[in-house]
């Protein structure tokens, strides 16, 4: 008897937290909140336990949401169309200013040292320079689905450094249209790169940043950027180049933010004055 | 708006804030954004598992945010994403006492990022919610699942569960939410931990 009457004073904490009581009831049961301390703790426990339900199923469906997206991202399916997207890796860090130490019976040797330096690698600094040494890293792929077989074999020459191979099986091989189409061009784009055919490579990431504006994607979206911008310098392009790379360094949301440093800019920017 | 179809900030926003199907506005988020914030986790020392762990969390977060209030779209929801990756990030490889190679100071103080910040606090404390849910048995589990989070009528539930009638249910239900009642009582920093959570908003 005693567990119905709790049993029932639990359905109506319930009702009541659902805002399934009736409205006639709904004052009533208010003031026995008030005035017995049992109930009230009942309601504040039930509040609390329907919440953490309400996370836990949360949790669940989004558990079961990611397996299936990570199974249809390994099984190659076209419902969500997502890639494994491969490792870039610095290569060649960017670090920020030097803290210069103003000591002051060196303060005018260092600045005039410092002024030499600049002026000298202003005078020589070139296209060719920043685009250097930012080799992009392919780690090995995950995926498995027939369609990935030519992605599959171009991955292997990627990471074995034999880019030729790796730009020769994409021009044999046009994925047009597939799912793998971006990963690939990004990664022919690199192989072209470091095979120093950058008007290729330009090819290879606008393609990539067109097919995104075309269907409202972002994939490899700020890989392409970047690695287009070291391409333009490659080609001596700064102009263009800058354009990319002042917007990746106003976003400092941007992946590529910090491999976008002050110095660095500041190069691009004086080879851009210095070609006129 | 189907549901592989795009959404712009605004009905992704819209979608979530009504909170009523997430699975949409989920599977969007992975379509568009899974990729590059994998990848910003792997080129800072993360794994392939880190990047999935992360991003399951930011989701949680984000969608979290959103129903507060705490983000209007007032920066593109992109830019906010990596604003949450990055957090998160940071915070586990603090847990895993190894530094980072760069971001080393990105709480800028500003509203939002405090925003995110008490967020992903809270969501230790949900983690653990999650945790002691699942010591509650599979039936209680999707009884109160089914109740509290799929909101299913009564009669449906009978049916999925093939339990004889209502009462049955209802029975079990109570003794249910009795258990967890106990199992939250057993660990009263988590309860209140959690209490604060519901003030502060889910």
């Amino acid at each position: 008897m005693a567990r119905d009457e709790a049993m029932e004073d639990w359905e109506q904490v319930d009702a009541y937290l659902s805002g399934m009581l009736p409205k006639e009831e709904i004052t009533a049961f208010e003031q026995r909140i008030q005035q017995e301390a049992f109930l009230a703790e009942a309601v504040d426990k039930a509040r609390i336990s329907r919440l953490a339900v309400r996370h836990y199923g949360f949790r669940s469906e989004l558990k079961a949401i990611h397996a299936q997206v990570m199974a249809a991202k390994d099984q190659g399916e076209e419902s969500m169309q997502t890639q494994h997207q491969p490792v870039v890796l610095p290569l060649q860090g960017k670090k920020s200013m030097p803290l210069w130490k103003y000591a002051s019976r060196m303060a005018a040797s260092v600045l005039i040292l410092l002024v030499c330096t600049l002026g000298f690698r202003l005078a020589t600094v070139s296209s060719e320079d920043l685009s250097q040494g930012q080799l992009y890293m392919q780690e090995s792929t995950r995926s498995e689905g027939e369609a990935d077989q030519i992605k599959q074999q171009m991955d292997l020459a990627y990471q074995q450094g034999n880019y030729q191979q790796c730009t020769a099986i994409y021009e044999k091989n046009p994925l047009v249209a597939t799912a793998n189409q971006m990963e690939a061009d990004f990664m022919a784009g690199n192989a072209y790169l470091a095979q120093n055919l950058p008007e290729r490579a330009e090819k290879c990431f606008r393609k990539v940043l067109a097919s995104n504006e075309k269907t409202e994607q972002k994939r490899f979206e700020e890989d392409a950027e970047y690695y287009l911008a070291l391409t333009l310098l490659k080609e001596n392009k700064p102009d263009e180049a800058d354009q990319l790379l002042s917007r990746i360094r106003q976003n400092s949301m941007h992946p590529y933010h910090d491999k976008v440093g002050w110095w660095f800019y500041q190069q691009v920017r004086w080879l851009k004055w210095k070609n006129g | 708006m189907g549901k592989s179809n795009h959404y712009s900030d605004g009905e992704l926003l819209q979608a979530i804030r009504l909170g009523n199907n997430l699975e949409a506005p989920i599977k969007y988020l992975y379509a568009m954004h899974f990729d590059s914030l994998a990848n910003f986790i792997r080129i800072n020392k993360g794994n392939q598992q880190d990047a999935e762990d992360v991003f399951q969390e930011m989701i949680v977060v984000f969608i979290d945010l959103i129903q507060r209030e705490k983000f209007r779209g007032d920066s593109s929801i992109k830019t906010f994403l990596y604003a949450i990756v990055r957090n998160l990030w940071l915070n586990e490889l603090k847990k895993r006492n190894r530094t980072l190679l760069r971001d080393t100071e990105y709480y800028d103080g500003g509203s939002k990022e405090e925003a995110i910040h008490d967020s992903i606090e809270a969501n230790d404390v949900r983690r653990q919610i999650f945790q002691l849910i699942e010591q509650l048995g599979e039936i209680c589990k999707r009884i109160l699942v089914y109740f509290y989070y799929d909101n299913l009528p009564m009669k449906e539930i009978v049916a999925r569960l093939d339990y004889e009638n209502e009462q049955v249910v209802r029975n079990r239900k109570y003794k249910c939410m009795k258990r967890l009642g106990e199992l939250l009582d057993g660990d009263t920093r988590m309860k209140n931990s959690f209490k604060e959570l519901l003030m502060y908003g889910t």
